[in-house]
């Protein structure tokens, strides 16, 4: 019986003869390889990318949204009455009632015209309380955020987005400075750091007043109905505690005793990102299942080229077998070549693949990972490839016999 | 080349043996004659080759075609027979039994003391690899290989680690005289080298026979006759050789004849009387 290493070196030096034609076959797995590698990392460094968009939201965020999934959101939000009141901000802070809710901040919101210093702009215009910094997880780079009492008077005071500030304030030190919104003069006391802009919406580009101000002077409610209230859990462990909490507590100060009737819709704010990271998984999915196809018609491609290298060589597999090759040999001799097939095309493909990741994102913004495992891998399969559609040609060649095979023209 | 000259010259101490050989296998020529020139250069005693009564058809039913009809064959060690039989009678088929690249239809083979029946492919490729050389009419060497890659290929399958396989199969192309062309591919030697080659693979497993199927029809009758030397060489080194041809000139090197006709041996015995006046070679293999 050969040696594993001398079936290698008969398998190399029998490719080897055939160099472009071995090349051609190994093709399909060479481009299957890159391919795969290339699509995984793109995908790898898309979620890459979404999971820290998520973990930099902050991610025991939940959102209550007057209105229910069931009857479908509530049109109109501010101006048409809400089902969330300050009340319910207000119960939900409750440590004994909610224990696992840490802070809560209730937001009324409206887009608005600004005018300040000759210049106009329009954005969201925010009312919120104090908590509302620590549950966005922002900072205040110049002045202060509003206070307390800012939010009991019912102050005239504005927080702007970086955004807002320059563009009303170009070139300025916004701080101290008067800006009209809507019909109303506000004093600027602080401005927002920068949180970029996320896949849902821009953080730099909004004003924050206390909620009171809002409800008096912008929305022009009475019953102090709020468009959403931000609670935020213990921690990312607790959220789905948290969650029950806010659901059952809503539900008693509402009245509604079927959950299925809630007025209310509690949303984590990480869900969103999920599905979005979700939507990058089924593509990276889609496509590496494209490019596995194209391994499969590499694979294929070496059963072919096996088979005729079977059918060419009728007559060294028939003399071999004179010379006393048991039909096992033989088997072995072209599986190993198969398999030497598919691990050219896999290191050649891995190469191609990993040349291409790193290239990459100097070509398109996209972050490619390479993931040691998947090169790995990669080379496995496609070995596995050569072994798994070289076993046909190979029995075939086993089974010759071996006069019929020496006799053959 | 000498070699060719002392081709029908018997080694003398093989005589003493014949006699015990024939009784012991009871193998007679057709005609029931034994002529007293048949008592002579058949090597020891102990039988390699033993067929009886082996039957071979191919095919079923109608178109079944018998291409051997009872063959009763002993060959023993360290002979030298020529098969010889007109196209069609079944050479070729003896051959592949012989070499047990097939198996009979019926009746029994022994070779080298080991019943053939029975033997599933991989025992009879291990067979092969211990007990055959083959040297083949169209050479059968592999083009990609080198002389010394190939000659290497049956120690290959016979497990022979690197270093002594390559010495023994560069032993095996000295003895036929080809030291100097081992790193040469098949296409840089003339045939008769590359069937100098076969034969040196033929015997580097040092196996109980070396079979030959009309090793000189790819030749010119020149290199034929100088690769018919070299069995003649390997018959006085006392190995077992079967050369298996349709050309009277060629079969009488040995000293042995089998004729055969429609799958039957009609004649066995000393080449000269077997092949009577049908030799008509050149001056120096004159018998
Ligand atoms: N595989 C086969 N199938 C059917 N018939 C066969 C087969 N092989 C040989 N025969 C027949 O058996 C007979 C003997 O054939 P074989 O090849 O042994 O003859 P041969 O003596 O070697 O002839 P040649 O000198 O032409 O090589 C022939 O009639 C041939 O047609
Ligand atoms: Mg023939």
């Amino acid at each position: 019986m050969m040696s594993l290493s001398e079936t290698l070196r008969a398998a190399l030096e029998a490719i080897g003869s055939h160099r472009s034609r071995s090349l051609l076959t190994v093709l399909g797995i060479l481009i299957g390889i890159a391919a795969v590698i290339v699509t995984v990392g793109l995908g790898e460094g898309a979620q890459g990318r979404v999971s820290s968009a998520i973990s930099a939201l902050g991610s025991n965020l939940l959102i209550v949204t007057p209105g229910s999934t069931n009857t479908g959101p509530v049109r109109g939000g501010l101006g048409s009455a809400s089902t969330l009141t300050m009340a319910d901000a207000q119960a939900l802070s409750s440590h004994i009632d909610a224990p696992q809710i840490s802070a809560v901040a209730p937001v009324v919101q409206k887009s608005e015209a600004m005018k300040a210093n000759g210049q106009t702009w329009s954005a969201p215009v925010i009312g919120s309380t104090p908590t509302y910094l620590s549950i966005r997880d922002r900072q205040v780079t110049s002045g202060r955020f509003i206070t307390q009492a800012d939010v009991t008077n019912g102050s005239e005071v504005a927080v702007l987005g970086p955004t807002v500030a320059t563009e009303l304030f170009p070139g300025q030190y916004p701080v101290g400075q008067t800006i009209v919104i809507g019909k109303n003069l506000f004093q600027v006391i602080g401005v927002l750091n920068s949180a970029g802009s996320s896949a849902s919406s821009n953080q730099d580009d909004q004003v924050i007043i206390p909620i009171t101000t809002a409800q008096n002077q912008l929305v022009g409610t009475t019953n102090f109905s709020v468009s959403q209230i931000l609670l935020q859990a213990t921690s990312s462990s607790t959220i789905g505690a948290a969650y029950q909490e806010a659901n059952d507590l809503l539900l008693q100060l509402h009245g509604i005793t079927s959950p299925a009737a809630a007025d209310f819709t509690i949303t984590p704010e990480t869900q969103l990102l999920s599905t979005a990271k979700n939507v990058t998984k089924t593509l990276t999915i889609l496509l590496a299942g494209v490019a596995a196809i194209s391994l499969l018609v590499g694979g294929i491609g070496v059963m072919n080229i096996m088979l005729v290298s079977v059918t060419e060589r009728i007559k060294e597999i028939g003399l071999r077998k004179a010379l006393g090759a048991t039909p096992s040999a033989i088997m072995r001799q072209f599986l190993s070549e198969a398999l030497v097939l598919g691990l050219v095309g896999g290191i050649i493909g891995v190469s191609l693949g990993v040349g291409l990741a790193v290239a990459l994102p100097y070509l398109i913004s996209n972050p490619v990972a390479i993931s040691g495992p998947a090169v790995a891998g990669a080379v496995v399969v496609a070995a596995g490839i050569g072994l798994v559609f070289g076993v046909y040609p190979a029995s075939r060649a086993a089974k010759l016999a071996p006069i019929d095979a020496l006799r053959s023209e | 080349m000498n070699s060719v000259d002392e081709s029908t010259q018997p080694p003398p101490d093989d005589a003493p043996t014949q006699t015990l050989a024939v009784t012991q296998t009871g193998v007679l020529p057709r005609n029931g004659i034994i002529s007293p020139n048949m008592l002579t250069n058949v090597g020891s005693h102990t039988p390699v080759v033993e067929m009886h009564q082996l039957r071979k058809s191919y095919g079923q039913g109608e178109t079944s075609v018998e291409a051997l009809r009872g063959i009763d064959l002993v060959i023993s060690e360290g002979e030298l027979i020529s098969i010889m039989a007109p196209s069609g009678a079944g050479k070729s088929t003896l051959m592949h039994i012989m070499g047990c690249l097939d198996t009979p239809t019926s009746g029994t083979y022994r070779l080298d003391g080991q019943d053939v029946e029975h033997l599933d492919e991989a025992a009879l490729a291990q067979l092969r690899n211990r007990s055959i050389g083959f040297v083949f009419q169209q050479f059968h060497l592999l083009t990609r290989l080198t002389a010394l890659k190939n000659v290497e290929l049956p120690l290959i399958y016979a497990g022979v680690h690197t270093t002594e396989r390559r010495q023994r199969a560069l032993d095996a192309l000295c003895r036929v005289g080809l030291s100097d062309r081992t790193s040469h591919r098949p296409n840089q030697l003339s045939g008769g080298q590359q069937q100098r080659v076969a034969i040196a693979r033929a015997l580097v497993t040092d196996p109980a026979v070396i079979l030959a199927d009309e090793p000189t029809g790819n030749l010119d009758s020149a290199s034929g006759d100088e690769v018919l030397s070299w069995f003649t060489d390997l018959h006085q080194s006392n190995r077992t050789v079967v050369i298996i041809t349709h050309e009277p000139d060629v079969a009488a090197i040995a000293p042995r004849t089998v004729r055969m006709r429609d799958g039957l041996i009609v004649e066995d015995g000393p080449s000269s009387s077997v092949l009577g006046g049908k030799v008509i070679r050149h001056s120096g293999d004159a018998q």
